[in-house]
């Protein structure tokens, strides 16, 4: 009697645990299909550099507050995909099209998403995290003007949930590559605009990007073991070498705090003093420009 | 009939077993969807940008996340509460990792008043560090949001 009972648990075990872990186990074949990269970069880096790089929405409202008009010649051609052949370009260029598709999404351009969607959807299928979209949702909420909310949303959880996915399987040179790509797409976006509108807070979003700049520099630099990311960190250098000529000072002071309606809002008081040599300026929009589309078009 | 009774016997107990195990406080169960789906409902006229499960054991330490802020843009932080916890988490942001200045906190010392969202307008472009912790060190769980305003 008691070695049925026993016979029993173990096999309810097994049940059990196969149902709770079955997810898991699919998902480590398939990334051990994926080929073992040569970068070694660490978890806590890449975690730290993924976080403080800011959001396509965060750009691309900026973008809109400084009252710009949105352009769709700005955004990465969605024709011939195929020009990125590696799964190095291929991450690189998702993050890119995920920055435009904030640019897209924050100026209510759905529209234009659909092809961009599609895009997105082919680099996902060769890097095999396309499970994390959507596409068909995605598809049908940008072919409707009221549903843009809704395709920001989902657009953001996506790559939320991929990023975190491939950080957590160990895939953290395509997680850098996307935050690259992301990063590069909007900073062109923003030089662009800045080289035919040089006000004062247009040429406060170019300088701004000195810390992404290092940071990214830093990060390829530490994996040039891999030729990919050591040819990154060569062209990337003219300007990160420009930034370094520009200063960056912030005040910090205690946000006076206060209560509306319930709530709780805290107003920054610090102070921020950038100062840029003459010319410097316009090198780092010529230089943004350049790398972009040297990189990516 | 007997050993039909132990098999049930079994079910019942190995499945409270795996039930207490996929929830690591042993209490509430903290996979933080529903929290996510009401924090989403909360956001309004803002964006969610990240979001952050947390689950802390009694007396465990902070969990601290960077985050980067952008002057000129107005940023909405909420901690979503499991309704099992029996204290509050509490969501600030801090200047760097070792605390530092506070820009922001979900919880006001003095009064002892938790907020469900705090709202930040930031005038400083740079990196800094969202925190979680559990009042007075207590288990708990929730989710915290990161958005910005449209």
């Amino acid at each position: 009697m008691s070695k049925t009972v026993m016979v029993g648990m173990i096999l309810i075990s097994f049940v059990l645990c196969g149902c709770s872990s079955s997810d898991g186990n699919s998902l480590e074949e398939e990334m051990n299909k994926v080929s073992k990269s040569k970068v070694k970069v660490s978890k806590e880096e890449i975690d730290q550099l993924i976080q403080s790089f800011s959001s396509p929405i965060e750009t691309s409202m900026i973008i809109q507050n400084a009252g710009n008009k949105f352009n769709s010649e700005l955004l990465l051609p969605t024709k011939k995909i195929d020009r990125f052949v590696s799964n190095y370009d291929k991450a690189m260029a998702m993050g890119a099209y995920g920055g435009d598709m904030g640019y897209i999404n924050i100026y209510g351009k759905s529209f234009i998403a659909a092809e961009f969607l599609a895009a997105i959807r082919l680099l996902s299928i060769d890097l095999e995290i396309d499970r994390f979209f959507d596409f068909e949702d995605m598809i049908r909420m940008a072919k409707s003007a009221s549903n843009i909310d809704s395709l920001q949303q989902i657009s953001t959880e996506s790559f939320n949930s991929m990023e975190k996915y491939l950080r957590e399987k160990g895939r953290n040179e395509l997680s850098v590559l996307i935050v690259f790509g992301t990063w590069l797409e909007g900073s062109y976006i923003i030089s662009y605009i800045a080289n035919s509108n040089l006000s004062e807070e247009m040429s406060n979003r170019v300088t701004e990007q000195k810390e992404s700049v290092k940071k990214i520099y830093e990060i390829l630099v530490a994996n040039s073991e891999d030729n990919y990311f050591s040819n990154l960190a060569k062209q990337i250098k003219p300007l990160k070498e420009l930034y370094m000529q520009v200063k960056i000072e912030t005040i910090m002071r205690e946000p006076e705090m206060k209560e509306v309606d319930g709530q709780l809002v805290f107003i920054d008081k610090s102070e921020t003093k950038i100062i840029t040599p003459d010319g410097i300026l316009q090198k780092i929009i010529d230089e943004t420009i350049r790398l972009r589309n040297n990189l990516l078009k | 009939m007997k050993t039909k009774s132990y098999f049930i016997l079994a079910f019942i107990v190995l499945g409270g077993l795996v039930s207490f195990i996929s929830t690591p406080l042993g209490g509430p169960k903290c996979l933080g969807d529903d929290e996510y789906t009401l924090g989403l409902g909360s956001l309004g006229d803002y964006s969610l940008i990240k979001d952050y499960r947390i689950n802390m054991k009694s007396g465990a330490e902070p969990q601290s996340f960077m985050i980067s802020l952008k002057s000129g843009l107005k940023y909405r932080f909420l901690p979503i509460q499991n309704p099992e916890n029996k204290k509050k988490m509490v969501l600030s942001i801090y200047m760097n990792q070792n605390k530092g200045m506070m820009l922001a906190t979900s919880f006001n010392k003095a009064t002892g008043k938790h907020y469900p969202t705090i709202d930040f307008a930031s005038r400083t472009t740079g990196s800094f560090y969202i925190f979680f912790e559990m009042e007075d060190g207590e288990k708990g769980c929730g989710v915290g949001m990161f958005s910005v305003a449209n």
